[in-house]
């Protein structure tokens, strides 16, 4: 790094973190998925941007009906990470915690190895589960 | 002012902040990464981690034979410090010979999980269960705690970190031998254990974690860290392109080929050069027969039920992090046939290699993973990384020269043998 950037580095930064809103690095936009059957929407937002290789994170999930967009509330859903290529998932099981209104917190996601997993929503609603599956980098 | 000069201006405003932008280019994410080893990580569930006198007592007893039965062995048996904390034996050999190679404990305080299965998830927790394994060091924790009661030098420095021994005098509560053992209740130590009240067997307990508590906090001194790679990185992050000579031209090729070819961060990831996770990389048995060591999936079971662990009543932060890790971890059979992505610092001195110490050196290390040749097969297990790198001598010669630039420097020779005695003080 050159001496002149090494000076303003953390002035640039100072700036930046000023203009951020409470100094606190932006979270990633939420995504939207629908389930592989249509019968429900997700949209997730992880607690970190970048996502942490081998660390742990939380995220937060919103469900709505497919038809009409209302949420789902109490829904008995399971969570897991899986890493399609090299046929196996998380080392951990998630916790989930139902914040009303649709909105469910998820607690302890963690990707200990770098490449493409997915994450899986798993929706059951009487006899039918329904997954809804979102892509993710780990670098 | 004519728009000319208006331009002009501007243009030269763009040019200085162009001039200011860092033009050093990006380090590869996978290799900052690497290094460096970052402090020593707190650990709540160990109130005694950092205090001195726990530190002084825990280096004691790693030298004191007296933690054993019969008074012939120590940790430093198995963990011989001229050896990097290792016996250099395929297979651990004390009072038995065991399943596993001897690990060693150089920086394992930047562990997950500890053993070659991860039925441990704390150091203290892992201290606790070689002194009572018949192949290691056959004691049991009330003998121990007689023992302590006995020798007074033990005693004194015992109390004066931890309080009171248990009422040990009260023989008809407190018998001379019983531990736990959940796999063999008809055992005459698992007997006594069972007839012992609840209360007295939680004070047989708390003495037998706080004596792993200080064993764990001389453990978090022995760290080895700035090895050459960290110095190259650190030359490297402030601009130097050649990281400051502190590589060779092969060991360099071999740190492109550790990051790219070789896929190796895959599990070598991070900067103790490990996941901290489990895996199946099919490495060949001794006897060339179909593995039979259950490995993770066993550790996994047993590190849920250890009363020893983060969640236990024994943690001083049971309600914490390292809680949330046991109480989340799975315990499937995905599991079977893994063990831990062992650290490559310091690797020099820690041979043979491999948990069962299948391979005599690093070259067959290298030679495994450039042929697969023998592998033991997925087994139950599904993973699927392992392609064989088909390396060429030159190649392999540069991962070799690579590896062998992990080597921390040196601990403080004050570590590597018994400290003058088991207390900084005297009881007032």
């Amino acid at each position: 790094m050159s001496g002149c950037t090494r000076i303003l580095a953390p002035v640039v930064a100072t700036l930046l973190v000023a203009c951020s809103p409470e100094g606190a690095d932006p979270l990633p936009e939420p995504q939207t998925v629908t389930s592989q059957a249509g019968g429900f929407q997700a949209r997730w937002q992880p607690s970190v941007d970048p996502l942490p290789l081998n660390d742990s994170f939380d995220a937060t999930l919103w469900l709505s009906t497919g038809a009409n967009g209302l949420p789902i509330e109490g829904a008995r859903i399971s969570v897991d990470c899986r890493m399609p290529a090299h046929r196996h998932g998380m080392l951990q099981e998630v916790e989930v915690s139902d914040e009303g209104q649709g909105r469910y917190r998820v607690l302890g996601l963690l990707c200990h190895m770098p490449g493409h997993w997915v994450l899986q929503v798993d929706l059951t609603r009487g006899a039918v589960t329904e997954r809804a599956q979102f892509d993710l980098v780990i670098e | 002012m004519k728009l000319s000069q208006g331009i002009a201006g501007l243009v030269v405003v763009a040019a200085s902040v162009l001039l200011l932008v860092d033009r050093t280019e990006p380090m590869n994410p996978a290799l900052a990464r690497l290094s460096p080893l970052p402090p020593t990580p707190l650990d709540p569930t160990n109130r005694w981690a950092d205090d001195a006198r726990a530190v002084r007592l825990g280096h004691w007893l790693f030298f004191d034979p007296r933690l054993s039965l019969d008074a012939s062995v120590s940790c430093a048996t198995c963990h011989d410090p001229a050896l990097a904390f290792t016996d250099g034996k395929p297979l651990a050999e004390t009072l038995g010979v065991g399943i596993r190679k001897t690990p060693t404990i150089l920086n394992t305080v930047h562990s997950r999980w500890l053993f070659w299965d991860g039925r441990a998830d704390s150091l203290w927790a892992q201290a606790t269960e070689p002194i009572e394994n018949p192949l290691e060091m056959g004691m049991d924790r009330l003998a121990l705690a007689h023992r302590v009661l006995a020798e007074t030098d033990l005693r004194e420095a015992y109390e004066v970190l931890f309080g009171p021994l248990p009422e040990l005098h009260r023989s008809e509560r407190f018998p001379a031998h019983a531990r736990p053992i959940p796999n063999d209740p008809g055992h005459s130590h698992a007997v006594a254990w069972a007839g012992m009240n609840e209360q007295d067997r939680e004070s047989v307990n708390r003495f037998y974690a706080n004596l792993g508590k200080a064993l764990a906090a001389y453990e978090r001194q022995l760290v080895r860290a700035d090895a050459p790679l960290d110095r190259y990185v650190a030359a490297m992050a402030a601009g130097d392109t050649e990281g400051g000579g502190h590589l060779s031209a092969s060991a360099k090729r071999g740190l492109e080929l550790f990051l790219g070819r070789g896929n190796c961060t895959t599990c070598h990831s991070g900067p103790t050069l490990s996941d901290l996770e489990f895996h199946n990389n099919q490495v060949p048995t001794a006897d060339g027969r179909p593995p039979t060591d259950p490995g993770r999936f066993e550790g996994a079971r047993l590190v849920k039920a250890n009363p020893f662990n983060g969640a236990g009543a024994y943690s001083d932060d049971n309600q914490g992090p390292a809680a949330a890790r046991v109480r989340r971890l799975k315990t499937d059979s995905m599991g079977w046939g893994e063990f831990k992505t062992p650290s490559l610092r310091n690797l020099a001195g820690r041979a043979p290699y491999f948990h069962a110490g299948q391979m005599a050196d690093l070259e067959s290390v290298l030679h495994f993973y450039s042929t697969l040749e023998g592998a033991s097969g997925q087994s139950h297990h599904q993973e699927n990384v392992l392609r064989p790198l088909h390396l060429s001598a030159e190649e392999t010669a540069d991962l070799l020269g690579f590896l062998l630039s992990l080597e921390g420097r040196p601990l403080d020779p004050f570590w590597n043998s018994a400290p003058p005695q088991p207390s900084l003080d005297r009881r007032p």
